[in-house]
């Protein structure tokens, strides 16, 4: 009796400490995430510090570090929290040094670099400073130091694709076209989207006006004024060189959209017979034209949803220039905006989710640059009181905003963060206006 | 005849008293598990040392959480506001190629192009653990939670002090103290990088599982529930690798090692 009892209690005890301890883990709840801190140590000389690698590192260096800044993703301590020790390869990284409070990043850049007599090749790694464990290494190989800026360009979007998980390709080697004044006459230009690298589209001498990019990135289309015929035409403009002009009903067009498939145009004109812009979408010859609005007011820059199932348009039908949507067949017509004043230049965004337009409040001169939500008509805010600030377009990837805007004295362009932050100025020099930010150009991996 | 059963008297007493110990422990022991299961944070707590060293103990995590707090607090969302939780399709992941071989060492894949497959279901509660709530972790420091230890020793010493005392002692060598808890925790936290999550279009949770040695190095990463988004899933699990090495255990942990489940939740609820 006394025995089994006793049995009883040790079988008692065991099943209490089993159910205490071994069988059961503990359990934690992680619900905070914490912001990526990235460290990018200078490039060094892969054999030797000539005097043209050194200075092609300079340029690649600061290429990089500005890229990922902009990026808006990561914090990046200074690099004068920096160990000192140079980085070539991963066995000069001490992990530990990296580690140290004031820096305690989670990925490290770094690499290596050497202009050949025939080749600049770039070594650039990123590490995972707590797993120590390699995250990405790349080997370029360019033909001149002059490139060095899309080396860079490059390995700052792999950086962006790979520890935003993908949610961004990383916007270094996108490209922004604009419209710029050349004595009277304004021409097409395209630069990266660091306002470096500018190159000229048009010198035709005529007006040139609100560029935009064919989803491939291939062609712009705009509106061109030549002096030598009346009125606007309807270019469609290929970067390799060759245009086509696109039929339009009227000399009168302004405007144009391409459809995220890239076969259809949307933009403003008049019928032969009227005398009020509608919407019109045709195919990229000008074939299959439609008139979607057929209304006598005023309707003009529509912008396709990502879907390319509808069209965001400005419409005066109701006294002032207001913001619409509707169905790409012209059907289920919505309002999206109704605060009075004037809205212009819609612009949907690369997830659909929102709407970026200007707003000019009643009794006031200047433009201010809103985002509408399309599916609870919130209304954000993303500048105010500084010049006036109009034509917005998204980066591919919805984070970033470039716009024009006369804060500085003359229409220059600037670019920010998607939430209004992160300003950069891309241009000083001229008028320059109508910028639109280009698709992304390459797949990264 | 009377000395028998006067012989015999004694025997069923003590049979009767065995019985009525063996019942009598039996309840107590069913109570005493209940009880632990409900008071099991301070049972643990009691764990190996007098009530006044604990409660030093306690107001030294109290001090450290107010701390780790702060440093929490030190980093801001990066995501611009109206990005923050975007539900719209992602840019979907873009087919690319892997590139030619990194030049050297092993490239960790911290994403994969075909992340997206599957969309997960919604995912089910968080994996149970063998027993019912754990509730081992307190929640929040609470600088008066030295108080609710009182009524632990309390019901342990009114009943038999032997079994008490061992039962007491069990539970303070299998438990572990909130303070090494929480560290667990902040570390973790800490290496679960917002930006790795990509742009999850619902709630996402992962479990991920691992164990601790002694020397606080963590052994045995797996994970336990996936997310269906594999980007997620090695988010988390290099948030657990990334920790490593934690503190060493706590001396009064006398177990070699522990497992762990860390349940990863975004947006917190």
């Amino acid at each position: 009796m006394r025995s089994l009892g006793f049995r009883f209690l040790i079988v008692l005890c065991f099943w209490y400490s089993s159910v205490q301890g071994q069988d059961r883990p503990y359990v934690i709840e992680i619900g905070q995430t914490a912001p990526t801190r990235l460290a990018v140590a200078p490039f060094t000389a892969r054999s030797s510090d000539t005097q043209e690698t050194v200075s092609t590192i300079k340029v690649f260096d600061e290429v990089l570090w500005s890229d990922l800044k902009f990026a808006g993703m990561f914090e990046m301590p200074s690099r004068s929290f920096y160990p000192l020790t140079p980085i070539r390869l991963r066995e000069d990284v001490e992990f530990e040094n990296w580690q140290v409070p004031s820096l305690d990043v989670d990925f490290l850049a770094f690499g290596n670099l050497q202009v050949y007599e025939t080749a600049v090749v770039v070594e650039a790694f990123l590490f995972d400073v707590k797993t120590r464990q390699q995250v990405m290494g790349r080997r370029y190989t360019i033909a001149d130091p002059t490139l060095i800026r899309r080396v860079a360009h490059q390995f700052a979007d792999q950086i962006v694709f790979r520890l935003s998980a993908g949610a961004s390709r990383g916007v270094a080697q996108t490209q922004i076209a604009y419209s710029a004044q050349k004595g009277s006459a304004k021409e097409i230009y395209v630069m990266d989207y660091d306002g470096n690298n500018v190159r000229t589209i048009t010198a035709n001498g005529g007006l040139n006006k609100f560029p935009e990019w064919t989803p491939d990135n291939s062609k712009l289309t705009f509106v061109t004024n030549l002096s030598s015929r009346r009125g606007w035409e309807l270019w469609l403009q290929d970067l390799a060189g060759g245009r086509t002009v696109v039929p339009t009903p009227s000399n009168f067009v302004s405007s144009p959209a391409v459809s995220p498939d890239g076969n259809r145009l949307a933009f403003a004109s008049r019928e032969a017979s009227g005398d009020n812009p509608e919407i019109f979408t045709s195919e990229l010859n000008g074939s299959g034209r439609r008139n979607l609005t057929r209304h006598p007011a005023i309707d003009a820059s529509p912008t396709w949803s990502p879907t390319g199932q509808q069209i965001a348009f400005i419409s005066d039908r109701t006294g002032t220039p207001q913001l619409w949507m509707m169905d790409a067949d012209g059907t289920n017509l919505r309002r999206l905006v109704s605060e009075g004043g004037h809205c212009d230049s819609p612009s949907w965004s690369p997830d659909g989710r929102f709407i970026l337009y200007t707003w000019q409040a009643p009794k006031q001169w200047t433009h201010d640059i809103y985002i509408v939500e399309v599916a609870t008509l919130r209304i954000f805010q993303l500048t105010s009181g500084a010049g006036s600030n109009e034509n917005p377009s998204w980066s591919p990837d919805g984070r970033h905003v470039v716009f024009q805007s006369t804060r500085s004295g003359s229409r220059q362009i600037f670019i920010m963060n998607a939430d209004g932050k992160n300003l950069k100025q891309l241009t000083a020099y001229g008028i320059n206006g109508s910028p639109a930010w280009s698709g992304y150009f390459r797949a990264e991996e | 005849m009377t000395k028998h059963f006067s012989h015999e008297q004694p025997v069923q007493g003590t049979g009767r008293a065995l019985l009525f110990s063996l019942v009598g422990h039996v309840l107590f022991f069913s109570a005493l598990l209940l009880l632990a299961s409900w008071v099991q944070p301070a049972l643990l707590e009691l764990g190996g040392g007098p009530g006044g060293g604990q409660g030093g103990a306690i107001i030294s995590v109290g001090l450290t959480d107010q701390l780790s707090g702060g440093a929490g607090m030190v980093k801001p969302g990066l995501t611009p506001q109206p990005q923050s939780a975007p539900p719209a399709p992602t840019p979907a992941a873009p087919a690319a190629k892997p590139q030619p071989p990194a030049p050297e060492g092993r490239v960790f894949e911290i994403e994969e192009k075909t992340s997206e497959k599957a969309r997960p279901k919604r995912a089910d509660p968080a994996p149970k653990p063998s027993q019912p709530a754990p509730g081992v972790i307190p929640q929040e420091p609470r600088p008066g939670s030295g108080g609710s230890p009182s009524s632990g020793p309390g019901s342990g010493g009114g009943f038999g002090s032997g079994v008490g005392v061992e039962v007491g002692g069990g539970s303070g060598g299998s438990g572990l103290d909130s303070w090494y808890l929480r560290q667990v925790e902040r570390r973790i936290s800490q290496n679960w990088l917002r930006s790795s999550l990509g742009q999850p279009e619902e709630r996402v949770e992962v479990a991920v599982s691992f164990e601790i040695e002694s020397s606080g190095r963590i052994d045995s990463v797996t994970v336990l529930r996936s997310s269906g988004r594999r980007s997620v899933d090695l988010s988390a699990e290099r948030a657990v690798r990334a920790s490593n090495p934690l503190p060493p255990l706590p001396p009064e942990f006398r177990r070699g090692r522990v497992r762990f489940v860390a349940k990863f939740e975004y947006p917190p609820r």
